[in-house]
């Protein structure tokens, strides 16, 4: 167990020689639960989200919207990018999970669609998984997998995400064309000619 | 309450005892032995009649025989004389001992005069009246009065002596005693209770010890003997067996190792990416390895794992005979794992093993060119530098001739190039034909019905064309509807020859395919129930030549349904069918379990229907679905609708999916 | 691990073993008497009757009494002639009444000894099993900052922060295990896992129970009446940490991807074709 330290002035706890991974992100969060302490004066806080950085979050986001809408895709991109690492940051950790969840659900499909339309589709796939993770499974997002796993060259797995969200709303129309589109790639892909 | 205990002074009763002892444990051992013998000779289990199946496999073994490494058979060798020694087992010597030793006993008391007296002893009223068993009251009489007018006192001669008159005399109580034990009321009764007329007879206890032991000088010796058994060597062996079932678990594995592919299970961080090496991480720290091999530390298994896969050159024997065991152990650990996982319900890691299992048995890495890279004499530089088309599966690679296929391959040998595509041709790959739930005597599954999961499909090679399941016409794929399918209907997978032996020249073991089904839910996407491993299914079709390079198009004369054998597999379901009416959608995965191959992972819907309104229900359907496909078609759909569902089939997920639970909490 | 099994095996087959040499023993035994030289004439005068008089007198020893019919119906038959004829050869040894009461004696109280040990022998064994989870690295972190502040002086709220972190973790853990209940109940009752994960998973429960209590007591500690708000807190601090850990995981996870499909990116994360 490697050992602690502690700055006066930053009030942060590090620690010093072999330091396991999860150590370092237990030290981390105890650094961020700080900052977020020292910033809140009220001793009997609550879940309540905070308005200022709520605000701060939504400027950034409409931002990225604005440039996606004049085309200036890459700096779209960016924006919401840093909107979401704003809301990682700016966030206390105790503030509602419901808020904290939906907000990030909602900057990351803008984000997936962007970086689908720029050609990211790493970027896309991971965060369409993130997104999975939380529960979030719908139709429109198997859609934007397949389609990711299908630019990746991943056939097969994108046969059965698209299976997947054919199982949640069979008569989608979308998902029925990139079956077919699946189809035909795997049939080339294993030579079925 | 006995009087009186005897000692075995006449050495009555010991030999009987041991005798008992003897037979007690060879009769059961011979029958066993001449049991294994005669079936040994006759093949047994491991061969089987199906002719097409036997083809396959020599075609096979013909190509992976000649590719096994000396090393690994030498391996085999000694692997396989830990099992049996042929005829010069100890069993058999035991055997052989021990009816000699029961032939010179029988011999012994045989030799007993005393025994043999005490046999004769018994009274025997039809041999005295010379009677047979079956007479009746006449015969017995008029056999008595016989034989009393011979022997009565009164009747003897005058010029006999007096021994022999007494003699004469014993002779006639004798007569008269079985002539009214066969008659008379009381002696009768007295006679078929204590086997003789006059009553109870003086019965003796003995003990079938011999004197000297008990009494004399050898007493120590048998107090000593018997503190030894039932205070040291009976606890030892009962406990030494209680600890040995206590260690392992139902599927083999230990139960350390067990534990330990719980934990990583339980600390699962879905951050962690699910690879095969991260499968191979967890079973070097299997118990096993440890107990074979005190002196390694779980890098050092790791490594072996890795050069294994590798297919390394390994320079030391030892090294190289710890490899081969740790990979030949990897089998039952990966079913162990397999198990483990779908009892946490984790689909990807139980597809992970799945995928490691082929990577082992193969000795191939998880590259995406695995399924070339599976066949042998692959150049694999060649093979990357060379590729125009991108070439990773083995329909792919048939659909060059086999003069590009070489260069493909980097194969120039005439003779290498005709094994490998012995090899790739006789690799079965999977094609679904029909999957469906039935319930045996039901037309559809009903509420709260078993019904199971019944597939049909195509096992075909890479070289043939591919056959849509269009053309097979329905009646080939109908289940018998008669009782027998009823009662059971997973009696028709047993009809199917065993899968052959696995072209698997680097695995340290013989070892027979197998094909293993996953079932899980798509609607959480994790798995239902534990694997299902099937090992019989006909690999008739792999005989055919339906070359897709030399076929063009399916017409009558090249394609006749008939001629290709369709396979069953029946999965029974772990939970029977909902209690209420819809649609509930199963994904399965069927996989190989020795080859990198095309397996199945498709989805199946159960529509459970309430079996009156099931016409009612088909058409409504209809309706409700085009109304929804009309309004889904904004991709920027800012209402999210989060389905929350109560059925029975979610659950709390781990890590950051406790998040998922939260957010139903806050709905 | 063997041999400890053994022991009450052995101790029960011992009785038999006892009485097994009594029997075997027969002339070397002792006769049970409550006073010596009365039985030794006793014996010495009748022959039959010894069977009888010892019945009725030996009431305080019931061992003894069985043992001594068994023994008596032994000598009658081989030896009991000669043992009361010779006069002159007849052996006794004198032993007092208290032997069987010391054997009984020794017998229980070495088995309540063996019960104690055991006992306290698997009890030990169960506190040393692992825990299920891995390290517990919040609640070490909270005692080590709480040992600094001895020593530093640590702002108060550092504090608060490290036991709310301890307080989430606790909260994960318990909600991780009662998802994993019916999980690991059927896989032992199919018999994948062993008996001591099944320990394990009971003790775990216990141990995160009693573990949030102390972190509760901690919270009042540091701040009276905090507790009930802090259980809210620490919930919502608990999924919030686990979407940004998973968040955070995202740059891993794309660089095992890459790895595992062997795909080329340029800098902008645009495949390569």
């Amino acid at each position: 167990m490697a050992t602690l330290q502690y700055d006066i002035n930053t009030k942060k706890i590090s620690g010093s020689g072999t330091v396991l991974e999860s150590q370092e992100i237990n030290i981390a969060q105890i650094n961020a639960l700080t900052q977020s302490l020292v910033a809140e004066s009220n001793p009997n806080f609550t879940p309540q989200p905070h308005d200022d950085s709520t605000k701060l979050i939504k400027n950034l986001f409409e931002s990225g919207l604005k440039n996606a809408k004049q085309n200036r895709l890459p700096e779209a991109l960016k924006n919401i990018t840093l909107a979401i690492e704003m809301a990682q940051r700016k966030r206390a950790p105790w503030e509602a999970f419901a808020v904290q969840l939906q907000e990030m659900q909602f900057m990351l499909r803008h984000k997936i669609d962007l970086s689908l339309v720029q050609g990211k589709y790493l970027d896309a796939l991971q965060d369409l998984d993130m997104l999975l993770n939380t529960g979030l499974v719908q139709p429109e997002i198997m859609i934007r997998k397949t389609d990711a796993l299908l630019k990746l060259g991943q056939l097969d797995q994108a046969r059965i995400d698209c299976e997947r969200g054919l199982s949640l709303q069979p008569q989608n129309v979308k998902l029925k064309a990139l079956m077919l589109e699946c189809t035909r790639r795997l049939a080339n892909y294993n030579g079925d000619i | 309450m006995p009087q009186s205990y005897e000692y075995d002074e006449s050495s009555e009763t010991w030999p009987f005892f041991v005798l008992t002892l003897l037979l007690m444990v060879l009769i059961p051992l011979t029958i066993l032995q001449v049991h294994k013998l005669l079936l040994g000779k006759s093949g047994g289990v491991d061969d089987t009649d199906d002719p097409d199946q036997n083809l396959i496999q020599k075609q096979l073994e013909n190509v992976n025989d000649a590719l096994v490494s000396r090393d690994v058979l030498r391996f085999r060798q000694v692997f396989d004389r830990k099992g049996k020694r042929g005829i010069l087992n100890v069993k058999n010597v035991v055997i052989v001992v021990g009816w000699f030793l029961v032939a010179s006993i029988v011999q012994r008391v045989m030799n007993n005069d005393a025994i043999v007296e005490a046999a004769t002893g018994l009274f025997d009223p039809y041999s005295i009246l010379s009677v047979s068993i079956n007479a009746n009251d006449r015969e017995i009489k008029s056999a008595y009065r016989k034989l009393s007018v011979k022997f009565h006192p009164d009747k003897l001669s005058k010029d006999l002596s007096p021994e022999e008159r007494t003699v004469m005399e014993e002779a006639y109580v004798q007569i008269t005693k079985a002539y009214e034990a066969l008659t008379d009321e009381l002696t009768k009764e007295n006679f078929l209770r204590y086997g003789h007329p006059d009553g109870p007879q003086n019965t003796t206890h003995g003990i079938a010890l011999p004197r000297f032991l008990v009494d004399g000088v050898g007493s120590p010796l048998v107090v000593l003997f018997y503190v030894a058994l039932l205070g040291v060597i009976l606890p030892y062996f009962v406990s030494k067996w209680w600890s040995k079932t206590q260690l392992h678990t139902k599927k083999g594995i230990h139960v350390k190792t067990a534990s330990y592919f719980v934990d990583r299970l339980i600390n699962y961080k879905p951050s962690e990416v699910v690879t095969v090496d991260l499968i191979i991480n967890w079973l070097s720290h299997a118990e096993e390895f440890k107990i074979f091999y005190p002196e390694f530390k779980q890098s050092d298994f790791e490594g072996l794992l890795h050069d294994h896969l590798n297919r390394r050159e390994e320079p030391d024997k030892a090294r190289r005979y710890a490899r081969y065991r740790i990979v030949a152990k990897c089998h039952s650990l990966l079913h162990g794992l397999l198990d483990i996982s779908c009892g946490f319900r984790n689909t990807d890691i139980a597809n992970m093993t799945l995928e490691t299992f082929k990577c082992i048995v193969q000795a191939v890495p998880h590259s995406p060119y695995r399924q070339i890279f599976q066949l042998p004499h692959v150049d694999r530089k060649k093979f990357s530098e060379g590729s125009i088309d991108e070439v990773c599966t083995l329909g792919k690679l048939f659909t060059y001739e086999d003069a590009k296929i070489s260069k493909i391959l980097g194969i120039s040998d005439e003779k290498n190039l005709k094994e490998t595509l012995t090899v790739a041709s006789n690799i079965p790959n999977l094609k679904l034909l029909k999957a469906e739930f039935l319930v045996p005597g039901e037309p559809q599954v009903t509420l709260a019905s078993t019904p199971h999961l019944s597939i049909k499909l195509l096992i075909r090679s890479a070289k043939h064309k591919a056959i849509p399941a269009e053309n097979f016409p329905q009646e080939m794929m109908e289940e018998p509807q008669d009782f027998e399918f009823q009662k059971d209907p997973f009696a028709v997978m047993l009809k199917e020859p065993l899968l052959p032996y696995s072209y698997a020249p680097f695995f340290p073991t013989k070892r027979r395919d197998g094909i293993c089904c996953l079932v899980g839910l798509q609607k959480d996407g994790k798995l239902l129930q534990t694997p299902v491993t099937i090992q019989r299914l006909s690999l008739k079709n792999l005989t055919k030549d339906f070359d897709k390079r030399q076929i063009k198009e399916l017409n009558n004369d090249n394609f006749k349904p008939e001629d290709w054998e369709i396979g069953t597999i029946k999965i029974p379901l772990g939970q029977p069918a909902p209690n209420e009416t819809g649609d509930v959608f199963f994904r399965v995965i069927v996989k190989s379990t020795d080859y990198f191959t095309s397996d199945l992972d498709f989805t199946v819907a159960m529509q459970v229907r309430d079996s009156q309104e099931q016409y009612k229900q088909a058409t409504e359907d209809e309706y409700e679905t085009d109304e929804e496909s009309d309004k889904e078609s904004d991709e920027d759909d800012e209402d999210d609708e989060d389905e929350v569902s109560d059925s029975d089939y979610t659950d709390i997920d781990t890590d950051t999916e406790v998040e998922e639970d939260a957010v139903d909490e806050k709905k | 691990m063997g041999f400890k099994n053994a022991l009450p095996l052995s101790i029960a087959s011992s009785t038999r073993l006892f009485l097994y040499i009594f029997l075997i023993f027969k002339r070397n035994i002792l006769i049970f008497c409550t006073a010596s030289t009365k039985y030794e004439k006793l014996i010495k005068s009748t022959g039959n009757d010894h069977n009888r008089f010892l019945s009725q007198n030996c009431a305080v020893c019931k061992i003894g009494k069985n043992l001594l019919v068994k023994m008596s119906a032994f000598n009658e038959s081989s030896n009991g002639s000669e043992f009361f004829d010779s006069a002159e050869h007849v052996e006794t040894k004198i032993v007092s009444v208290y032997t069987p009461l010391i054997y009984v004696g020794i017998l229980i109280i070495s088995l309540i000894v063996f019960a104690s040990q055991y006992r306290r022998r698997k009890i030990q064994q169960m506190t040393e099993l692992p825990s299920i989870f891995d390290e517990n690295d919040a609640k070490d972190l909270y005692f080590q900052i709480k040992q600094i502040s001895e020593t530093q002086s640590v702002h108060e709220k550092v504090l608060k922060a490290a036991l709310l972190n301890r307080g989430a973790e606790t909260i994960r853990r318990s909600f991780k295990l009662k998802e994993l209940e019916p999980q690991i109940s059927i896989l032992y009752k199919n018999g994948s896992i062993g008996e001591e994960y099944w320990q394990r998973y009971q003790n775990e429960v216990k141990v995160i129970e009693i573990d949030f209590k102390e972190t509760l007591q901690e919270a009042e500690s540091l701040q009276a009446g905090w507790p009930q708000l802090f259980v809210t807190i620490c919930k919502e601090i608990c999924f919030n940490q686990a979407l940004s850990r998973r968040y955070n995981s995202i740059l891993k996870r794309k660089e095992i991807c890459i790895k595992e499909w062997e795909l080329k990116l340029n800098d902008d994360g645009r495949l390569i074709q």
